[in-house]
Order: structure tokens, then sequence, then C-alpha cells
């Protein structure tokens, strides 16, 4: 299959439907990223807005890299910033575990226990930058070094605030006490 | 295996899935500005974790237009009628022909009295003949992304009779939603105002069924306005508008935009009827008088054409919105229908016979509240 940093050199040589199948390999991902966290209208009305960033800052892509997701997720990541300066302060949430407005995913995981709510305030208290890494990881299921390509840091500085944030969030009494409450139950199961 | 934090944040990673028409219109918005000549590429810069907040960008959170949406992205009724009808002129260009200015609706095939498509209008009737009593008192639509943007994504959507909307990626999710009161009605793809217009349609007088449909978006009224002005009083409000948005236009690098046409107009007033009519029968589709409706109200486009199709064993018609229709440089858009209930089966964003930029299919059925509350659906 045709790369995605081929598929933007022929873009850049003019040919637009090469762009556009760049867009329609990522676009789930993308939807599903920026759903995660501004809710599903906001992800609907910016998505449109994400596209035409990357199709107009296409030049910069360093076509070193064969895949452009992490690329896309960095350009999305800057739309969602300006969006959320956007929005009135009384509207901006605290803690990313608040952003998909609208829609609680609790539910659909487990009724039993509030994962969400006990994960709310550790998460909260985690530096802007570690909680980004650590997100990436785990919802978009980079690599540690892709999530890097997103957030245009080395990939050691990413490495390094992963690990601090896995560190913070599992020495949280709450974290900790969630984990063991898991844990002992598959033990005895 | 021991659960540690990152499974337990791996859990939250659920949303609400973004609806297929969201991607269309994305890429809509994306192929305006690839048409757009005058860009000059902009430098995106990397994001960087925690910096200092700038000034506030221009992303209101005001609902916006569909068409505008279609076209410039977040530009929409708030920015005024030159934003929504700049769309226009963006993507149809190209098209000029002049006829006489008249409003949408009454130029409608179906208050001339010709060009109705027959065929939609027979599998109406058909429809109405064999419909009984409805059963249930909802009616969920299980959506599968067969292509891009997302295979194999399934979204399952309970629409209720008394207007709730609920939505979920997994049969457990949508029982949980239910149960949990995770109504999403209301949001700006509200389904009720264009269901109310196709029942209307199944037995009303066509023109105005189609004046109903287009009225379900606000934005449409724009167009309307513009096509009952002669060429010197359009030019005059055009630029007026424009003027007036400004800024907001040249931020979404939609600057400067012509005077549209009577044909760029009534396309745009078409495709707002045919957006609205498949959107009704996506979310309304386990009511035969609502898919009796769409399709007499279908039927007065002459830019949408059916071929008689088979899709699984069975007899199907093919609905194809013309690229024209679409806003010009657009794929087309193709709804294929079973020719014996006029059920929808998929949408297909793409030309027929080429590759495809995304393929949706449905399964419609009527069901209770309580039967998915209660998992046993």
């Amino acid at each position: 299959m045709t790369s995605d940093a081929e598929l933007i050199g022929r873009s850049l040589a003019g040919d637009g439907e090469a762009f556009m199948e760049v867009i329609c390999r990522h676009e789930g991902a993308v939807g599903a990223y920026l759903a995660r966290r501004a809710g599903r209208e906001a992800a609907e009305d910016l998505l449109g807005d994400v596209w035409v960033a990357a199709f107009e800052s296409r030049r910069t892509y360093d076509r070193s890299f064969a895949g452009a997701r992490p690329w896309l997720y960095g350009v999305a990541l800057n739309r969602l910033r300006r969006y959320w300066r956007s929005l009135p302060s009384e509207d901006l949430v605290p803690d990313v575990t608040s952003l998909a407005s609208g829609w609680d995913p609790w539910p659909a995981v487990d009724e039993r226990v509030d994962t969400r709510a006990v994960l709310r305030a550790p998460l909260t208290r985690l530096r802007p930058e570690e909680r980004e890494v650590l997100t990436l990881v785990a919802w978009e299921d980079l690599t540690v070094a892709d999530a890097a390509r997103v957030l245009g840091m080395p990939a050691g500085t990413a490495r390094r605030l992963l690990h601090q944030a896995r560190t913070a969030l599992r020495n949280a009494p709450e974290v900790a006490a969630l984990l063991t409450d898991f844990n002992s139950v598959k033990e005895s199961l | 295996m021991n659960v540690d934090e990152m499974d337990l944040i791996s859990q939250l990673k659920d949303a609400a899935p973004l609806r297929p028409e969201a991607y269309e219109r994305a890429r809509t918005t994306l192929r305006a500005a690839m048409a757009d000549p005058g860009r000059e590429p902009a430098p995106e810069l990397v994001a960087v974790p925690g910096t200092a907040p700038g000034r506030r960008e221009g992303l209101s959170r005001t609902r916006t237009g569909r068409r505008g949406m279609r076209t410039l992205g977040k530009v929409g009724i708030g920015a005024g009628i030159s934003a929504v009808a700049a769309g226009v002129a963006v993507a149809l260009v190209a098209t000029s022909t002049s006829q006489p200015a008249a409003p949408g609706g009454s130029q409608s095939p179906a208050a001339k009295g010709s060009a109705v498509n027959s065929q939609l209008v027979t599998l109406a009737a058909a429809i109405k003949a064999s419909s009984g009593n409805l059963h249930g008192n909802a009616s969920l639509v299980i959506q599968t992304d067969v292509g891009a943007p997302s295979p194999g994504n399934v979204t399952y959507n309970l629409f209720t009779d008394n207007g709730a909307y609920y939505g979920a990626n997994s049969k457990k999710g949508i029982t949980a939603a239910v149960d949990h009161h995770q109504n999403l009605a209301g949001s700006w793809l509200d389904a009720r105002q264009v269901v109310a217009a196709a029942r209307y349609a199944a037995t009303g007088d066509l023109t105005a069924a189609r004046q109903r449909m287009l009225n379900a978006t606000s934005a449409a009224k724009q167009f309307e306005r513009l096509l009952r002005l002669g060429p010197a009083a359009r030019k005059k409000l055009w630029e007026k508008e424009m003027a007036k948005d400004r800024a907001i236009l040249k931020a979404k690098h939609a600057w400067p935009l012509p005077v549209p046409t009577d044909k760029a107009l009534r396309n745009d007033i078409n495709y707002e009827i045919w957006y609205n009519s498949i959107n009704a029968l996506t979310e309304g589709a386990g009511n035969p008088q609502v898919r009796e409706g769409v399709l007499r109200v279908l039927s007065t486009i002459p830019e949408v054409t059916v071929a008689n199709s088979a899709t699984g064993g069975q007899p199907t018609l093919a609905l194809t919105a013309a690229p024209a229709l679409m806003g010009g440089g657009l794929p087309a858009q193709v709804v294929t229908v079973n020719a014996r209930t006029g059920m929808p089966i998929s949408l297909v964003n793409g030309t027929p016979g080429q590759k495809y930029y995304s393929k949706t299919t449905y399964r419609v059925s009527r069901v209770t509240l309580a039967s998915v509350r209660s998992g046993r659906f």
C-alpha cells in the first residue's frame, strides 16, 4: 500500500485526490480523538477545520515518517487548543474525564464501580503534558515515540512524562485502592 | 494478568461516535478549501502542551447550518447570509444558467406538474398500500461503516416515537444508554423536524412538503431570498452581507466570492431537501409513512436519478444525487433502498462504479424502549 508520506508528496505535486486518500485512512481515528477530548458535537464541528489545516500545512510534513496519523493528531490538538481558548471560561472543564460532554461512557464499561469518578481527581493533578502523553498512549494506541511526534517533543521527554504520569496515578490513594480492588477480585475468581 | 493504571485509563476512551454525515461534511469542507486556488499554504505549528492561552479564535459555539458546515466549516448561520451562500459560490462558481428567479419551492417539478420521478412515486404508493399498524414505540437503526472512515464501526441508534435519541457502539451500550436516560436529542442533528416533514409529505401537497423539508434547515431561507432577487438587487445584497462577514470569511480563506447564479442557488435548495430527506429516511425508516414521504419528496428533485439494482439477492433501487447537486467537484451520493419497502440499505459517498469515500449500511427494526432497556431485542 502506498504510504501516507508518498500520498502527501503526490498532493504537493498537485494530486488532490492523494490527500483525500490520506484523510480517508485516518478520519475515523482523528474523529474519535476529537470526540474523546471535546465531545461529539464539537468534534463534528472541528473535523473539517483539522483537514483544512492539515492540507495547508502539508509542506511541513516530515516525509521520512511513512504514517501520518501522529502528525494529524498534532494538527487536531492545535485546533482543540484554539477551540478551548474560544470557550467562555465557565464552559471550560477542569479535567479530561469530563471533556466528552453529552456522553457518559461508563455505563458501557461497568455499572458497579465508578472508575471515571475515581480517576477524575488524580488525572486533574497531572501536568497537562503528562496527561497528553498518557492519553495519547492509552486512548489512541500510539507508541511513546509517536506521542512525542504529536506533541513535538523528543521521544525521551515523552517517555519521562509517561513514566511520571503513571507513577503519579499509581501512587494516588484512590487509584491504588481501585487497583487493589480489581486485582484481588481477579485473583479470587 | 493484573490490571494496572494504564488499563484503568483505557476504560475511559469510549466517546460518542461521530455520525457518518459529519465525516462527509468535513471532507466537503476540505474539498472546498482545496478547490480555492487563492489559498496560501500556512505552516501548522506543532501543538505544545501547556502553552499560554492566546487571543480567542473564531470558533463560536453557536450551532451552524448544515449547508454552511458543508462548505465552510464553522461559518454558518451566525455569520449571516453571505457566509451561508458563500459556500454555494465556492462550490458552484462554474455554473451559470439564466432562469427566471423564483423561490425554490415554487420552482419544484411537482409544482409545475412535470418531471416527477414516477418510479419513486410508485414505490411510495406501494408502501402506503402495504403498511399496517406500527409495532413498538421506537426505531432501532444499526449503522455499520463498511468502508472509510472506520470500517467495521457499528453504531446503534435508537429513535423513540416521542423524539428521544440514544446512541452507542454496541448492544450492551445502547441498553445502558437507555437505562441511564442518556437522551442525546436536541442537538443540531435533531431528526424530529425532518421526520415530521417526511410524514407530512406522505399525504400532503408536494410543493408544501418540499418547503417543509427545506425549512428544516434554517439557513436555506437565505438561498430562497437570494433567488427571489433580480441580478442587480442580488449583487447589492450579496456585497453588503459579504462586507459584514469579511473578517470571518477571510479567516476561512473564502474571499472573494462571486455572486451565486440562479442555477447554483436552485441546486443548493435541492441539496438541502435531499440532505434533510436522507436524514429523515435513515432516522425515521421504521415508520412506513416516513419512507413514503421521503420518496415522494425525492421524486421532485431532477438531479436525483433512480436505477434498478440488487443487493444480497433482493431487488433494490439506487437513488443517486448527481455531483452537481452535491456542490460541484464532489462525488455523488447513492442511497440504496429496498425496491418493495423503501427501507434504506446503504449510503455511499462516491461516484457509482468508482472508488467510494465512505459506505454505511443500515438495519432498521421496530422495538419497544422496554425491550431495549432489558436487552431483549
